[in-house]
């Protein structure tokens, strides 16, 4: 187990440096610097700028600098906002990412297992017809239509809920309530399909049926024999689901004007900002090989089978 | 023997046998059908026999032919879209096809239990061997979980895996085949069931292996004092293992009879056939291997006529009209078959030879 | 009985003339449990119906797979949700195609007097115009507690007299603008929002359409030459694949855009680099788990050549798993697109798609919602229908899995 946990972490390693660094040239050697857009630019300031980004140099060293600058911690200074380090923005604002992200994890988990289970125990009848063509809508419709919809219902026509904000903000930690919701919704249907796929094959696995020809009751063979067995599957798509996550925060935050680092990726994609786009880009990467990590181990506990096929 | 007199068409009606041990289990009438979308499959059809305290009855057939279903239906064990549509089983008084779940499930592994074909999947992968022998020991017996452990490694030793006291403590993936087959019939004995249920436990296990277990199942049962109900397609095992056998053919039980007496005088043209093809595996002749032409039908809609007819070498036309009748050779022999019925149409008398051991029936008509 | 069960019976044994269903069905789910049931169901060991069984495999994968697919429709077209979605998929099909010459007003022609003006059935523009201003202009004196100036009032009768006299010319046209009828009302730049729906649906659709496509097409080769040659090929392809999986694919799409540029045919390159993953690793296990079936085995001892084997054998049985992935890739696609689009990082204008429309009314959500409810639902219910039709479809072939769920 202490093998397998160092070796899935060193194996991190690699795929940073290789997210790392095919983000890297793909920007570099992209057509157009981030300072073609002002026009007539003299030439010695052109020069100074480059100086100051390290543009200058030949693109080999400015890779080296830069690996060099990320293992510092240091991601080099904004294009856009002029003598402002790019890990300035992401220190304050990955918390907010990170909090909506956690929480519309916990409730898609939440929501999404316990209506998968109920709809599977009962398979063909009313609540699992309800249950899951509720997770056909929340598959169907996307998380940035379902979120404006929201909004409009909740906030602009009912005004029970701030249309934007965050906790802490002018608008009270009512604000967390839709983003949270809307960045859950198309997870918690997912994962109750999935859900409910698995736990009714469990019910019809071979051991499930042992379970019963040993005397157990109905609850224990569920909560015993048979989560165990469902919940692995699930286990496994958390690391999609939580790319999915962090990805479409970006499209929450824009929505509902969360101070996360969604409004930064934005702005800085469009102002074609290098250097930030970078340390947005590093930013996710670690999070989300992170997570991939947590959940490989996560599974080997939950099933034991996998070590010995993975070592 | 005398064969006349017991030799009587019974139709529907079991007769119960007199003589042996006391009667552990009663099944009557039994039917368990599959309601599909292609029709109603009669995977048991009207299966009744008795079963006795300490006898091992083996349940023989080709695949498909009923007899895991039979014995699921025991226990009430039938998975969707199936259904107990009729019958009785009783077991110490109490019908367990009419009882509440709470009585059913406090029999279930602790008065009949059951060990399953293939250990591979029988066994929870997520647990541990020794969770899963201590479980049934702490809701029957009402163990504490030391006593359970303890108990349980017993009993581990007890089915032969050396070592039990850190095997105990692995997942069923660090098992052997073999050695899975042996937890499972551990978890099984765990209780010191009355009955044990065992559904070709060794057809998925190497053949080295198989003896093993079935030395194993036998000695325990023997010990313990269990009645055994052994299904197997094997005739070899059959033949090792089981003091009666019931044929069982399409949903239903064609010939029933005790073992030595089966093998020398099979009265059902499946069960001669079944015979046939393992005894020439015995002999040195050079000649192509007798098989039963054709497959076990399929179980829908199936018409009220003998089921075996398309493969039966003495096939007749009456035998496409009409059901056959149990006709009684010996007070504990059965057949379902016409061609030893007393009341036979005339037509029959055309009939192909009837093979050596039949036809002495029938003189004696 | 359809052609399927004849070939059974033909390999079944003459005697049994009722050959039992479930093997049937069982042949049908998937090509690899084909090769099971086919040693498992067979057990007669009589020398004379293993040598017709060889002889008669070469053409059995293609036959197989033509009427399972046959099937595959027959059973679809039992499904009443299915058959809705297609009819569904069908009109948006229908609908966008003709775009160009359906009596609708231009998707990019602005008319900066017309701005916002909300859905109608029976008043004109000019009408909704003059209302809105005549409106304001009121509430406007209310709130200063006076009646409205002589200014006011001529402003408004100015407006008045633009309705009936102003001319513009569209597409050599002399027209009065005013008369235009917004069915499903305006945008911020005063353009037709149903046309706007319409040919914004165009690209949506063709994006998740061609994307789609193309992602299966390079994860099919990909995904058979990995699965067929095994060996250093699979380990070299599949570890690229699980490298570019580690990579989080949107936020390279995103910077893809940023660099290459804002249009419809980068987009439609940065989605299709990254989303032949999947298929890839679909189609691979598939054809390994076909590459040991008995009737590719048969083939290959008769000679058949690797190509042949592929593309006559393997790719037929693969079929009901890739039209499956591909219905249920499309909406996958059309949301992605419009993830970006909403976020202004996809198509441009003046052109639009239901992600871009979607992403340019939030903000005047108080006041115009029905910019955002109008591609909302036209979006919503195409994707609702793929997506029934994808699992109408993946029942249709794959019985199995119905009756489990």
């Amino acid at each position: 187990m202490k093998a397998f946990i160092i070796r899935r972490f060193l194996g991190i390693i690699p795929t940073l440096l290789i997210i790392i660094t095919v983000s890297f040239f793909i920007i570099r050697l992209a057509p157009g610097s981030p300072f073609t857009r002002e026009k007539d630019l003299p030439p010695s300031v052109r020069q100074n700028l480059e100086e100051k980004y390290g543009l200058d140099k030949p693109i080999g060293i400015q890779y080296l600098r830069y690996l060099g600058g990320i293992i510092r911690g240091d991601l080099g200074i904004s294009m856009q906002y002029v003598d402002r380090e790019v890990s300035y923005f992401i220190i304050n604002s990955l918390p907010t990412s990170l909090l909506l992200a956690t929480l519309a994890l916990t409730l898609a988990l939440l929501l999404g297992l316990s209506g998968g289970v109920i709809s599977a125990l009962r398979q063909n009848t009313w609540l699992d017809y309800l249950i899951m063509s509720g997770s056909v809508i929340g598959i169907s419709i996307p998380l940035f239509v379902i979120g404006p919809i929201l909004m409009y219902v909740f906030a602009i026509k009912l005004g029970w809920l701030p249309t934007s904000g965050w906790i802490g903000g002018r608008t009270g930690n009512a604000a967390v309530i839709l983003p949270v919701i809307t960045l859950s919704f198309p997870y918690i249907a997912n994962i109750a399909r999935l859900t409910r796929a698995s736990v009714l094959e469990v019910i019809h696995s071979d051991y499930v049926r042992t379970a019963y020809a040993k005397g157990l009751s109905q609850l224990r063979i569920i909560l015993v024999h048979v989560l165990r067995g469902a919940i692995t599957p699930v286990v496994s798509y958390l690391g999609p689901i939580f790319a999915g996550v962090i990805t479409f925060s970006v499209v929450v935050e824009s929505i509902f004007r969360v101070p996360g680092l969604g409004v930064f990726f934005i702005q800085s994609s469009f102002n074609r900002d290098y250097t930030f786009i970078m340390g947005m880009v590093i930013t996710y990467s670690i999070i989300l090989v992170l997570m991939n990590f947590l959940v490989d181990i996560l599974y080997v506990v939950i099933d034991p089978r996998t070590l010995k096929k993975k070592t | 023997m005398n064969k006349d007199k017991d030799k009587k068409v019974m139709n529907e009606v079991h007769a119960p046998h007199t003589q042996g041990k006391e009667l552990l289990l009663d099944v009557k009438n039994l039917s368990t059908h599959f309601f599909t979308p292609d029709g109603i499959v009669k995977a048991v059809d009207d299966i009744s026999f008795v079963l006795r305290k300490g006898e091992v009855l083996g349940l023989v057939g080709e695949s498909g032919c009923g007899k895991s279903v039979t014995v699921m239906s025991l226990l009430k064990l039938i998975p969707k879209p199936g259904q107990i549509v009729s019958g009785s089983v009783n077991y110490k008084g109490v019908d367990l096809i009419k009882c509440n779940t709470r009585t059913l499930q406090k029999i279930r592994g602790n008065n009949i239990s059951m060990i399953f074909q293939d250990p591979m999947t029988s066994l929870n992968p997520f647990m541990r061997i020794s969770s899963q022998i201590m479980e049934p020991l702490m809701i029957h017996r009402g163990m504490k979980k030391k006593q359970a452990f303890e108990k349980a490694i017993d009993i581990l030793k007890m089915v032969g895996i050396s070592d039990a006291e850190q095997r105990i403590r692995n997942y069923p993936h660090e098992f052997s085949g073999g050695m899975r087959q042996r937890a499972m019939i551990a978890m099984a004995l765990a209780c010191e069931p009355d009955i044990l249920i065992a559904d070709e436990p060794t057809t998925a296990l190497d053949v080295s292996v198989q003896i093993q277990i079935l030395e194993t199942i036998k000695e325990l049962a023997t010990m313990l004092g269990t009645a055994v109900i052994f299904i197997t397609h094997d005739l070899g095992v059959v033949a090792n293992m089981c003091d009666r056998v019931h044929v069982m053919y399409a949903g239903r039980i064609v010939e029933e009879a005790p073992v030595t007496r089966l093998f020398k005088h099979p009265a059902h043209p499946y069960t001669q056939g079944l015979i046939d093809s393992v005894q020439q595996l015995f002999d040195d002749t050079q000649e192509p291997l007798r098989v039963i032409e054709g497959h076990p039908p399929t179980l829908v809609n199936m018409p009220d006529a003998c089921l075996f007819y398309p493969r039966c070498p003495h096939a007749h036309e009456l035998c496409t009209k009409k059901r056959p009748p149990r006709v009684h050779l010996h007070s504990t022999h059965m057949a379902e078959c016409w061609l030893h019925a007393t009341h036979q149409p005339d037509t029959f008398n055309t009939s192909p030879p009837l093979p050596q051991q039949a036809s002495d029936h029938e003189q004696k008509e | 009985m359809n052609k399927q069960s004849t070939k059974d019976d033909h390999i079944r044994t003459p005697s049994s003339t009722n050959p039992p269903p479930h093997a049937h069905s069982r042949s049908r789910f998937s090509g690899d449990s084909f090769g099971h049931s086919f040693g498992r169901d067979n057990p007669s060991p009589d020398k004379k119906f293993a040598t017709k069984n060889l002889l008669s495999l070469q053409d059995f994968a293609s036959e197989k797979s033509i009427s399972l697919t046959k099937d595959a429709i027959r059973r679809l077209l039992k499904n009443k949700m299915a058959v809705l979605a297609l009819v569904t998929i069908i009109f948006y099909f229908t609908i966008t195609l003709l775009g160009p010459v359906l009596p609708i007003y231009s998707y990019r022609f602005q008319v900066l007097e017309h701005r916002n003006l909300p859905p109608t059935w029976n008043k004109t523009a000019g009408q909704l115009w003059y209302e809105r201003e005549k409106n304001l202009t009121e509430a406007y004196a209310q709130r200063q507690n006076r009646e409205l100036s002589p200014q006011e009032h001529a402003e408004l009768k100015e407006i008045l007299y633009r309705i009936e006299h102003d001319r513009i010319s569209i597409e050599d046209e002399t027209v009065n603008p005013h008369t235009r009828h917004y069915l499903l009302g305006t945008d911020q730049l005063g353009r037709d929002i149903l046309a706007r729906t319409i040919f914004g649906g165009r690209i949506s659709i063709a994006i998740g359409l061609i994307g789609a496509l193309t992602a299966v097409i390079i994860g099919i080769l990909v995904g058979s030459i990995a699965g067929f040659y095994g060996g250093k090929i699979d380990y070299i392809l599949m570890r690229f694949v699980d490298i570019m999986y580690g990579l989080p694919y949107m936020l390279l799409v995103i910077i893809l855009m940023t660099l290459l540029g804002r249009n419809v045919i980068n987009l439609y390159f940065a989605l299709a680099f990254i989303s032949w993953l999947t298929v890839s690793r679909v189609v691979r296990g598939q054809i390994i788990s076909l590459k040991n079936a008995e009737f590719v085995e048969a083939a290959r001892t008769m000679g058949a050549n690797t190509v042949r084997i592929i593309a006559i054998h393997m790719i037929p049985n693969t079929l009901g798993v890739i039209i499956v992935f591909t219905t249920l890739r499309i909406p996958v696609f059309i949301i992605t697109e419009a993830f970006l689009s909403f976020l202004g990082l996809g198509v441009s204008a003046p052109l639009a798609s239901w992600g871009s429309l979607i992403g340019e009314s939030v903000p005047l959500l108080e006041t115009a919602p029905w910019q955002l409810f109008v591609p909302s639902i036209a979006m919503t219910f195409f994707l609702f229908a793929m997506n029934f039709l994808g699992d109408g479809l993946r029942d249709a072939f794959d019985p199995k899995t119905k009756v489990r769920r």
